[in-house]
């Protein structure tokens, strides 16, 4: 039997082997396994490693994710994050709150701030774990995104859509320096051991931007972003993406993360043989829908896109909740192991 | 002078366009010959805001192109609005916030906007708001409608202790409405959180609320 990496590596390059790769996006599960709280959980490296460990011995997947969230990142911007039991933590508040503090907004390198610390630490031991045999997943916000959550989602909009004096002013200043961050995060967690990094990018996907929009804002910094990262990676549109379908391709990732509303055969067959097309399990139904409900909708999407390779099952989104019970990770699981198949036909 | 629809027209593609200052010029215009400010109201402004609306539930614009749109309209309809005789918005109160731990301020944004624009009074209780306090304004203000926007899973806990608060205290004729990713990714959340009802987006939810307080 392949390893789960074999089984990621056939098709990223377009190939059916044994099956489809399976990957349930669990960053608060292993908490459970652990049986400590999510704070405890997300701010230790051992604790996040050992968690991940757990959950692929108890479901089989195909995958490892040493970052336990995504709102950490802000934590290099001086903000604080205040916990929650069932959920990612939230933001305290903003790095700033007028466009012209981005000129002394300073922003830490990620190796002095305690829980990035934390966080690579887990990459690491999860590469002494399974280097060569589990694909091992880094993750971040996009730059495009991130300047939503240093000076909050509106001030971004209106700076973008509402201000074009300011934003000749200040946009090539946040985008720069969301960038540059991005780039370092994810290369320190390569360099700790990820296979590959997953970019957020839920502001640039077509539920935020128009087609023109992501083409003139958007896909110039993705593109840059990519090809300064020393690794592969996976672009996650948080939203949706089917939209700009016929665009990815350019992109350099070699993955996307599509929403519930992308039509997956018809993003499968703009990007077949070019970009793998990961998704869309709808996660917050997860939490509601009976594991023969899963079923159905697991078939479905691999009935769409598994054929020729270039896809791996996944929830749609950044994570599968906390409250999502196991007996429905499981469905999803076993659902994509039945209906993920390729027959024994190596192409 | 140019008729209603012709100028609903014009306004619409101004809209459309994302284009400010066609707006601003043409209603400045109109009020600078004498329109009746009641007419561009009705027949001119809000017109096209409902084509918008139809345009958002089959998916074919997108956040950046309401939220512009949204502020547009608003400038054009308080510029209106002040050569009228001054009126209170005459369809009731709503109180709006996110629930506590929830600091996603665009949707609960572009739902107030929406529902001033249809005349209601809007209590806009800000992000992370406490249950009580939702309750205690709704019953000070003499509120028909709370409304929850909601873009965790985590926090919006907070929606079923308002319904709690609510009932406990006699004013469950109070409506419960919620919003957010979260309802439009599992519409039946809305009935797990004890919410009289939700809408996947700012347009429906002045819809949904006339709905329900049996307003036009
Ligand atoms: C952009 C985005 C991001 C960006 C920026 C976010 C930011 N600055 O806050 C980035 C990439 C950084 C990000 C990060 C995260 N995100 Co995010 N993100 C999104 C995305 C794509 C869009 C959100 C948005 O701003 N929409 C625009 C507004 C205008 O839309 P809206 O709020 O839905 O409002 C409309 C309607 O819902 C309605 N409405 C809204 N309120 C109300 C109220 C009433 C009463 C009514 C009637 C109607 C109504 O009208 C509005 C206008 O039409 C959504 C998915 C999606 N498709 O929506 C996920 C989503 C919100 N994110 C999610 C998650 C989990 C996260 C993270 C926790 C990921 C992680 N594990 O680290 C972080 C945390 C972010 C944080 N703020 O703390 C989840 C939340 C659900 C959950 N599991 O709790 C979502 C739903 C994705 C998913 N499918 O899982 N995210």
């Amino acid at each position: 039997m392949p390893t789960p990496l074999e089984r990621l590596m056939t098709t990223l390059s377009h190939q059916e082997g044994d099956r489809i790769p399976i990957f349930p996006v669990m960053l608060q599960h292993g908490a459970k396994e652990l049986g400590v709280s999510l704070e405890e959980y997300f701010t230790n490296g051992e604790m996040l490693a050992e968690g991940q460990t757990r959950l692929i011995e108890k479901y089989e997947h195909d995958a490892v994710i040493g970052v336990p969230h995504v709102v950490e990142d802000l934590l290099a911007f001086g903000q604080k994050l205040v916990y929650f039991p069932n959920g990612a933590p939230v933001l305290g508040g903003m790095a700033i709150s007028r466009y012209h503090q981005i000129d002394s907004l300073e922003v830490k390198d990620p190796t002095e701030v305690p829980e990035l610390r934390e966080t690579l630490r887990a990459i690491e031991l999860l590469a002494k774990r399974f280097k060569g045999t589990v694909p091992i997943f880094g993750a971040g916000i996009a730059p495009f995104s991130l300047p939503s959550m240093f000076i909050g989602t509106e001030k971004w909009l209106q700076l973008l859509f509402d201000e074009p004096d300011l934003r000749e002013q200040y946009i090539t200043r946040f985008l720069e320096l969301s960038m540059d961050f991005c780039v370092n995060w994810m290369n320190l967690q390569i360099e700790a051991g990820a296979d590959a990094v997953v970019i957020a990018d839920g502001m640039a996907s077509a539920t935020i931007l128009l087609r023109e929009q992501f083409q003139a804002w958007a896909m110039p910094l993705i593109k840059i972003t990519i090809s300064r990262i020393n690794g592969p990676v996976v672009y996650e549109g948080v939203g949706s993406l089917g939209q700009f379908a016929d665009l990815l391709p350019e992109l350099g990732a070699v993955a996307v993360i599509l929403d519930r509303h992308d039509d997956m055969a018809q993003c499968k067959r703009a990007l077949q043989g070019k970009v793998t097309v990961v998704g869309n399990i709808n996660n917050i139904a997860l939490i509601d829908w009976t594991p023969e409900r899963i079923e159905q909708e697991v078939k479905a999407v691999c009935d769409a896109a598994k054929h020729g390779g270039g896809f791996v099952l996944a929830n749609q989104g950044p994570e599968i909740p906390y409250d999502v019970p196991d007996e429905n990770i499981r469905a999803f699981v076993e659902a994509g192991k039945k209906w993920g198949r390729h027959n024994g036909a190596v192409v | 002078m140019v008729q209603a629809n012709e100028l609903g027209e014009r306004f619409l593609q101004h809209l459309e366009k994302l284009d400010r200052n066609a707006a601003d010029e043409m209603i400045s215009a109109c009020l600078r010959e004498g329109y009746d400010p009641e007419v561009l109201l009705k027949d001119v402004i809000i017109p096209s805001i409902d084509v918008i609306a139809n345009k958002q539930q089959n998916r074919e614009v997108v956040v950046a192109q309401i939220y512009v749109m949204a502020k547009i309209a608003e400038n054009e309809i308080n510029k209106v609005l002040i050569e009228m005789p001054i009126k209170p918005r005459t369809k009731g109160t709503i109180i709006l916030g996110t629930p506590m731990g929830d600091y996603h301020g665009l949707g609960k944004k572009l739902v107030a906007t929406f529902l001033r624009l249809a005349d209601y009074e809007v209590m806009d209780l800000g992000l992370s708001v406490n249950h009580f306090d939702f309750v205690n304004m709704a019953i000070a203000f003499n509120a028909q409608v709370i409304c929850v926007s909601a873009l965790l899973l985590h926090t919006a806990l907070g929606i079923t202790q308002i319904r709690k608060e609510l009932d406990a205290r006699g004013y469950d004729h109070i409506k419960l409405v919620v919003g957010g990713a979260l309802f439009n990714f599992n519409p039946a959340l809305k009935d797990k959180y004890g919410a009289d009802a939700m809408a996947p987006n700012a347009l429906d939810a002045v819809r949904v609320i006339k709905e329900l307080t049996g307003g036009d």
